[in-house]
């Protein structure tokens, strides 16, 4: 197999255009797993996207935009988690309030970055792009092996069906979740940097384009679990590069607009399977959306 | 020392309800403020076209007005399924499907239907789009238990793709060129103004939020719908059908949303277009939340959102960002929101003893 | 880990008690719920704490769990007195509970749950249990697969998993509130079997259990407690169980209405060969055959967890029987037939909202109402449903702030407006103040005496005797005792109550 073969093309531009919600979902995926439902993804991304761009472009280094983006990211999930588990305002709501949030202070701060290009830097982004899309599946990788073998996973897991067992255990509840809440959303913003530094490299409002929502859908239908996020979003990766293939070279058996319902589909058709079974020992976090409050039961 | 939220052991009253406004309000102005001066614009002006674009003269007060009906018709219906304990998330999706179903009698009637007639099967069809819709989440929800939160939010999506399928591909306007819309509908199906200029469908909005009204203090659906929200156990054992409830209540939810959506097709564009909505589904979720469920303040917030969004529109003009209205919009709905949290919990500063 | 082994073995003649409450006091507003509790626990010994619901039995072990803060008095662990209100001091003070909902993750393995308590400030997981974890079960003789994810497994598995979690967190004085509730009679035996292990260690168990038999079997000393107080401390041995009914119950006076004296009308509800099959999959009523008719009123009466309550829910269409037949001569969704169910928020109450919707609940599909709830005819049904018992609040107001004896006045007003043919009532006066208690008494008495067949599940046998024209009693989910009550004692019943159990 020659590094033209067309098969093994499609699937490296199936995981470069995998990897933004790669790791929107990862982060999500820990959030959730926390007990926390947060609907602010494609906030978040959007947060992290600008601070990219904005920081790559000031310094010239991409790697300095990644990091800022999880950092800007970070802090964004911060106000989240001060919302909803320290105030414990319904998580529906809020995470409705933070994407457009979101998307208003992105569009806001990058008014003046509209049509910029990142020159050198983004050159460089782009041949670093395995780095990045490695150091995603590595995300994946660890995420697994630490909700299984270590302690601190096993102690996520609980927080999310049954905090009322670590709270008579004495350990810290509503900390632990706002940990999660702001690790998780440093992970969303590197999502979105990845879209503004990596995959374009230039910044447009809304660039997102409804990544997050395709996140949320994946974390879903890999029934929370990291190894089947992978999966999920090189399937959806394979899909969007198919359609890209497609679009360019004319005709397609089936339009794109139906490739692209997929996604939600099958997450439908996972989240109806899954009814059907026990609950238990899916991992579904069974409190998910639920703020926790020890004097209610 | 330790801070610890207690649960208040009242409903809050109308003054707490009134003073959550008022602080969220007051902080969301302070901090819109300050970001404002720290981005060159002089908050007062901001503030000022603000105000205009939305209220300021009588175009701008009908199109707000015209904006609220969606909102205001979504929110209804998001209040409405809540009553049930259900959080419809999918308005949008079901407003729009709702707009699909107007559009496709629209296209089909002939031409020389009679104008009231032509309205009402435009303005039916939204509504049994809408139900339909919902359906498919209420379907699963009663049958296997799957969380509405999810099935409603997955199918807003599939919605979209479906609506820019249409107008790109087998509904697109040939005359329309590379806009994605559809032809337009009948003449005879399209709403007018009543009150010489007001949009037709804000009648719709004072009947449906009249309608959420009666539905909580007079009928016994609306009734069944709160005790099966409130206690499962205490329904069954009262002999309320569950599965009737849900599929009920989250039916006639989208019903609501999809009535919203035919009426933006027959009163506003005339033609389904994939910029129908600015995400009023969602900002009926968000205005559902911020007025407490209960009709009036529905109306009241919705109105004022639209004025909010209207305003947005006008600043854009003036030459400043739009994105600026958004994160207004945010920074309000944020304060407002945390205000809330004060007036169902108590802070306590406990300092802590040494066991 | 591993707090406090060895411990001296001082199962017989040990001088020094492991733990001693001392004056316990624990008052809930005008409720004084433990009112000067004493008593102690010696090592090796399992003691029973006995009382009725509401004795202020649970009081007094959260007390010892560390969840609630008593009023006044001092509990000793090893006679050195142990910090209070605080859940952390009594673990560390080896004290455990094992709660009857069980406070385990149903998604992780059974060692997983075990480890969230034990291996504090690990970073890695360990995949099998530690060495300390397998001694103490080698020792003790837990057999559990500790791979097993415990929503895979038994109630029983998860009772033992509960039991070894707490042990492992180094508890010597082990709390059972109920054990055996969940458990078959097999299963029973096996964890007796299991505490008799732990205590030949030296470590103590509390058992609260409502089964005589259960406790003359296992258990070396009692507790007795009636109202917040303690009446008896002694041993267990050589007791019968009619004397231990006999102290749990007291003997009390209550000024009671006469029981209704009518000649038996037309049968009103028929009940044969019922079979309710209970969560463990085990029947919880078999096979079980009567009839009421108008006029009476008959009380069902047993041992906590004989089926009585399963039996009542069961007529009542909250619990679907799996055999047999229930003929009643009206239906709860038209009129003629009142079911007044245990558990009143949540069930025949709907918590969060109004009084006046309350008033409504189940009423609300029949005349004068329709479709259409009209404010002013569902403002006067409210009105009558608060006036049956005198019931004092703004129809608006919302249900759970009222008092029990309120709700239980609310559901009651309600369920008898319309004069029901069939009275079907789950513990009615349970958790009632007296006032209260002799009012729903007196409703009950009237309406039987003008032509209603009542039947009711009680737990106090006092009251049985005196308003009940007939008596059932039953007993591992049978009837074994079927008379009308002039021709019967206090004797006799406490007898069949545990006759079942004893043979």
């Amino acid at each position: 197999m020659s590094a033209s073969d067309p098969s093994l093309l499609l699937l490296g531009a199936a995981l470069v255009s995998a990897t933004p919600i790669l790791y929107a979902a990862l982060g999500e995926l820990l959030i959730e797993r926390a007990g926390v439902l947060n609907l602010g993804i494609e906030g978040t991304m959007l947060v992290g996207a600008v601070a990219a761009f904005m920081v790559a472009h000031g310094t010239g280094s991409g790697l300095a935009g990644m990091g800022c983006a999880v950092l800007a990211a970070a802090a964004f999930g911060g106000l989240f988690a001060a919302l909803v588990v320290g105030l414990r305002l319904n998580q529906v709501v809020t995470g409705l309030a933070m994407t457009i949030l979101g998307s208003g202070l992105s569009a806001f701060l990058g008014q003046s970055y509209v049509g910029l290009t990142l020159g050198e830097a983004g050159a460089a982004s782009a041949a670093a792009s395995g780095v990045y899309v490695a150091a995603a599946l590595a995300c994946a990788v660890i995420a697994a092996l630490f909700l299984r073998h270590t302690r601190p996973g096993l102690l996520l897991r609980t927080l999310g069906e049954n905090p009322a067992a670590l709270d008579a255990l004495g350990l810290p509840v509503v900390p632990l979740r706002g940990l999660y809440v702001v690790l998780g959303s440093g992970l969303i913003g590197l999502g979105g940097a990845f879209i503004s530094v990596v995959l374009t490299p230039s910044w447009i409002e809304n660039m997102t384009a409804g990544r997050g929502w395709i996140a949320l859908a994946l974390v879903i239908f890999a029934r929370w679990r990291p190894l089947w996020i992978v999966a999920g979003a090189i399937l959806f990766g394979l899909i969007d590069a198919y359609r890209f293939r497609a679009q360019v070279g004319g005709a397609s058996w089936i339009d794109p607009h139906f490739l692209n319902m997929l996604p939600y589909v099958a997450t439908l058709v996972v989240l109806g399977l899954q009814s059907r079974r026990p609950a238990q020992g899916a991992g579904t976090p069974t409190l998910l959306g639920v703020a926790y409050d020890r004097e209610r039961r | 020392m330790r801070v610890r939220l207690e649960p208040r052991l009242t409903d809050p009253t109308l003054a707490a309800y009134a003073l959550r406004a008022a602080v969220g309000g007051g902080l969301a102005l302070a901090l819109s403020a300050g970001l404002l001066a720290l981005s060159d614009h002089p908050p007062a002006s901001v503030l000022d076209a603000l105000v205009r674009g939305a209220f300021g003269s009588w175009p701008a007060v009908q199109s707000t007005l015209s904006k609220a009906v969606p909102i205001g018709l979504c929110a209804v219906g998001i209040a409405l399924a809540s009553r049930a304990n259900l959080i419809n998330i999918g308005a949008e999706g079901q407003f729009f499907f709702g707009a699909f179903a107007a559009t496709g009698i629209g296209l089909c009637l002939p031409e020389d239907t009679a104008h009231p007639l032509a309205v009402a099967l435009v303005l039916g069809a939204g509504l049994l789009g809408g139900a339909a819709w919902a359906a498919l989440a209420a379907i699963p929800r009663a049958v296997l238990g799957m969380s509405e939160i999810l099935t409603t939010l997955m199918l807003n999506y599939i919605c979209l793709l479906w609506i820019n399928y249409l107008v790109r591909g087998p509904w697109a306007d040939p005359l329309t060129f590379s806009f994605p819309y559809s032809p337009p509908i009948l003449d005879a199906g399209q709403l007018g103004p009543v009150f010489g200029a007001i949009q037709g469908g804000f009648p719709v909005l004072l009947a449906a939020v009249a309608l959420l009204a009666v539905v909580d203090s007079g009928t016994r659906w609306g009734y069944e719908l709160r005790v099966a929200g409130d206690a499962p156990e205490a329904a069954r054992y009262s002999g309320i059908n569950a599965a009737w409830i849900v599929i009920s209540g989250l039916c006639a939810s989208g019903a609501l949303a999809g009535l919203a959506g035919a009426i933006e097709i027959s009163a506003t564009t005339g033609r389904l277009q994939t910029g129908l909505s600015p995400g009023y589904g969602f900002m009926g979720v968000l205005v559902a939340w911020l007025a407490g469920g209960r009709p009036l303040p529905i109306l009241l917030v919705s109105i004022l959102y639209a004025g909010l969004l209207n305003g947005g529109f006008s600043l854009q003009i003036a030459h400043i960002p739009g994105a600026i209205s958004t994160v207004l919009q945010a920074t309000i709905l944020i304060c407002i929101l945390g205000a809330g949290s004060l007036a169902r919990y108590r802070i306590r500063i406990v300092r802590s003893t040494t066991a | 880990m591993n707090a406090g082994f060895p411990i001296p073995l001082q199962v017989n003649g040990a001088t020094a008690p492991l733990c001693r409450l001392q004056g316990v006091t624990k008052s809930f507003g005008k409720l004084v719920a433990n009112d000067d509790v004493s008593f102690s626990v010696m090592p090796g010994e399992v003691v029973a704490l006995l009382g009725e619901n509401g004795a202020g039995k649970s009081t007094a072990m959260n007390v010892l769990c560390g969840l609630y803060l008593p009023d006044a008095g001092t509990v000793e662990v090893d006679e050195r007195p142990m910090a209070l209100g605080s859940p952390a001091a009594s673990v560390a003070r080896g004290i455990g509970m094992v709660h009857q909902q069980f406070k385990l993750v149903p998604s992780l393995t059974a060692y997983e749950n075990v480890s969230l308590a034990v291996d504090r400030g690990r970073v890695w997981q360990r995949r099998r249990p530690s060495d300390e974890v397998r001694r103490l079960m080698a020792e003790v003789g837990f057999d559990l697969d500790m791979g097993k994810p415990v929503w895979r497994m038994s109630l029983a598995e998860r009772q033992q998993l509960e039991i070894l979690r707490v042990l492992a967190q180094g508890a010597r004085i082990l709390i059972l509130d109920e054990p055996t509730s969940v458990l078959s009679p097999l299963e029973s035996e096996r964890l007796f079997m299991l505490v008799r292990r732990i205590v030949a260690r030296g470590r103590s168990v509390i058992l609260i259990s409502h089964k005589l038999s259960e406790i003359r079997q296992v258990a070396s000393r009692l507790v007795v407690m009636r109202g917040g107080r303690v009446v008896f401390e002694g041993s267990a041995a050589g007791r019968s169980s009619e004397e231990i009914a006999g102290l749990i119950v007291g003997t009390r006076s209550v000024s009671l209405a006469a029981r209704p004296a009518s000649a038996p009308g037309p049968e009103r509800l028929v009940v044969e060969n019922l079979r309710v099959t209970g969560h463990s999959g085990r029947d919880s009523v078999h096979d079980v055959s009567f009839k009421v008719r108008g006029g009476e009123l008959v009380a069902v009466v047993g041992v906590a967890g004989n089926g009585q309550a399963e039996l009542l829910d069961a007529i009542g269409g909250q619990k679907p029987p799996s055999a047999g037949r229930i003929v009643a001569s009206g239906s709860r969704k038209g009129r003629g037939f009142a079911f007044i169910p245990a558990q009143h928020l949540g069930v025949a109450l709907a918590p969060g909202l109004s009084i006046e919707d309350n008033a409504l609940l189940g009423v609300h599909r029949r005349k004068p109402f329709s479709v259409w709830l009209r404010r002013r005819e569902v403002r006067r049904h409210c009105g009558r449903v608060q006036d049956t018992f005198g019931v004092v609040a703004d129809p608006d107001s919302a249900i759970r702030r009222l008092s029990g004896g309120n709700l239980q006045r609310i559901v009651l007003g309600r369920e008898l407006v319309g004069d029901p043919d069939l009275i079907v009532a789950s513990y009615p006066t349970r958790g009632l103040d007296i006032a209260a208690a002799a009012q729903i008494r007196n409703a009950l008495i009237a309406r039987a005496a003008a032509g209603a067949a009542v039947l009711m599940a009680s737990e106090e046998l006092e009251e049985c005797l005196a308003i009940a024209t007939r008596i059932l009693v039953m007993s591992g989910g049978r009837i074994v005792l079927d008379r009308a009550t002039a021709q019967t004692s206090l004797n006799e019943i406490g007898r069949f109550m545990t006759a079942a159990e004893a043979s």
